[in-house]
């Protein structure tokens, strides 16, 4: 019976039409290509076709496996707490400051300064680690001879003493965190090429250190000061020397402004080494902000 | 110069035009050898020049200004880059030094920075932080004063606390002396010695706690009426004040 065309008539045909094979048209072998494991019922069970482990309880990547963890086990001291919000000042004791003017790593002629002292390389002072300048301690007082212009961040009452008993002059002056990366290099500071900035206002905890007489505070009266001279001066027991009378009285009254890093150098200008420049800027605008 | 000499009709010799071409051959000559030495530097430059690090950004070994001509890199078109060139070499880098200078953008980023701890002038942040040591001395002082009120009544406080102390233990003891006199009784009774947990002992130390509790209840009824009748007594003499009183009133009117 033939209705219509017979099989290999069709397949003929078709082969007519089609396109050539190519390794495009033809499909995989069966069994070469598997499955992909998408699906919930595809993991083969719980252990996902890798066999049953002897332990199968695995612990939490850091847990300490019932024991009691150490950042627990050790009870809090209050001895440390706000460490790291608090200011260190590492010393500079008056011998250390003899044998600096001694050996000549110090130049007396001019006022010293946290640069100058930094400049010897005598002096560990790491403003990353919350060192806030240098202390004067009282280590080597009686033994103390130096007429000297002293700028220093922290002092005590008897080395205060000390250094006006000789007719020096000192201050206790504050510098924030840049000043003090400033002062500590200003090679590398000036070599980014930046116009040097204004110094900040000391913390609240500081200022009344830095405000009053007593410690010879930056931002004290002048008057007071003078004052506490005569008053230390009877407590220690020294004859209290003229100023006035000091043919270096210029050198010993020069003080920096409150918000001056530098000795001779305001903020707002440019400080160029190479060609040994200073720009000032005729900016109203920014000259106000850094002379206000 | 020179050519004008051959020109010159002066110039009869012809020895004199040679001495003139001469010159000119020599200044020829040194120009010559002048660009000789110039192709041969450039060209030992470029033999040297290795890794192109002559003109390269990334290599600095010798430390010299990166001229304009270069192609920058991204890290280099900051503003940051170019003043650190002028800071490290100056005028010969080709920078305009203005650029150094702070600008408005930056001045209003420190005024932010200062609004949030550094505003204050230096007046007022001490007159700010003496007040902080004069509330600190106040509080200390009102702690202070509040203790020494409490001192005051500390030794009748203390006689208070004793006589507690003293009346519980009197009490205790009383209690204990009580206690023994029963026991007693009940021995005498007997008269012989018998061991306090035995029966007969038990029953005899029932009845005789009953007669005692009957005797206190009399005696508290007793101190009861004996209240009243002070208290009735007390209320007459009140009243009879009174009207005494108002008796003296109403004659001096």
């Amino acid at each position: 019976m033939s209705f219509g065309k017979n099989v290999i008539e069709h397949a003929t045909d078709l082969l007519r039409v089609l396109p050539r094979l190519t390794i495009a048209n033809i499909g995989p072998i069966a069994k070469t290509k598997k499955k992909k494991l998408s699906r919930r019922g595809d993991a083969r069970g719980s252990t996902r076709g890798l066999g049953k482990k002897p332990r199968t309880a695995y612990f939490a990547v850091g847990s300490e496996t019932k024991k009691m963890p150490f950042f627990i086990k050790f009870p809090k001291e209050n001895y440390y707490k706000d460490y790291m919000f608090k200011r260190e000042y590492p010393p500079v004791s008056l011998v250390m400051l003899q044998t600096l003017i001694d050996l000549d790593r110090v130049d007396i002629s001019k006022p010293i300064d946290l640069a100058a002292i930094c400049k010897t390389g005598l002096y560990s002072f790491e403003p990353s680690e919350r060192h806030f300048g240098v202390n004067l301690t009282d280590e080597g007082a009686d033994i103390f001879k130096a007429k000297i212009n002293l700028e220093v961040q922290w002092a005590s009452e008897s080395a205060i003493a000390a250094i006006e008993r000789n007719g020096g002059v000192i201050t206790t002056a504050y510098y924030d965190v840049r000043s003090l990366h400033i002062l500590r290099n200003p090679q590398k500071f000036f070599e980014k090429g930046e116009s040097i900035p204004r110094r900040l206002n000391p913390p609240d905890d500081a200022v009344l250190f830095y405000t009053s007489a007593n410690t010879r505070g930056y931002l004290a009266d002048p008057e007071q000061i003078s004052w506490e001279r005569l008053v230390l001066a009877q407590k220690y027991g020294y004859k209290l020397p003229k100023l006035e009378d000091d043919p270096d009285y210029e050198m010993l009254m020069q003080r920096k402004d409150p918000r001056q890093i530098f000795y001779g150098l305001e903020p707002g200008w440019v400080v160029n080494l190479k060609d040994k420049i200073i720009l000032k800027s005729i900016d109203p605008t920014v000259n106000e902000y850094f002379k206000s | 110069m020179k050519i004008e000499l051959l020109n010159d009709p002066s110039a009869e010799d012809f020895s004199k035009q040679l001495l003139t071409i001469e010159s000119c051959m020599f200044l020829w000559l040194t120009l010559c050898k002048k660009r000789m030495m110039e192709i041969k530097k450039v060209e030992t430059q470029k033999r040297r020049n290795i890794l192109n690090f002559m003109q390269s950004n990334k290599i600095d070994l010798i430390k010299r200004p990166i001229y304009t001509k270069i192609k920058l890199y991204s890290h280099q078109k900051t503003l940051r880059w170019h003043r650190k060139q002028f800071g490290l070499y100056g005028n010969a880098s080709g920078i305009n030094p203005a650029i150094c200078f702070t600008t408005k953008e930056e001045i209003d980023d420190i005024k932010e920075y200062e609004k949030v701890a550094y505003d204050k002038s230096f007046i007022q942040l001490r007159n700010e932080a003496l007040q902080r040591l004069e509330e600190e001395k106040k509080q200390y002082r009102i702690r202070e004063e509040e203790i020494e009120r409490k001192l005051e009544n500390m030794e009748k406080w203390k006689e208070q606390i004793r006589q507690k102390m003293n009346v519980k233990q009197i009490e205790v003891v009383e209690a204990k002396q009580k206690r023994e006199r029963l026991l007693e009784e009940v021995r005498r009774f007997f008269g012989y010695t018998i061991d306090p947990k035995d029966e007969k002992f038990q029953i005899m130390l029932e009845l005789k706690e009953k007669e005692q509790k009957k005797l206190e209840k009399a005696e508290k009824k007793k101190m009861k009426e004996e209240r009243f009748l002070a208290k009735l007594a007390s209320l007459e003499h009140d009243t009879s004040k009174n009207t005494n009183d108002d008796k003296e009133a109403d004659k001096e009117k």
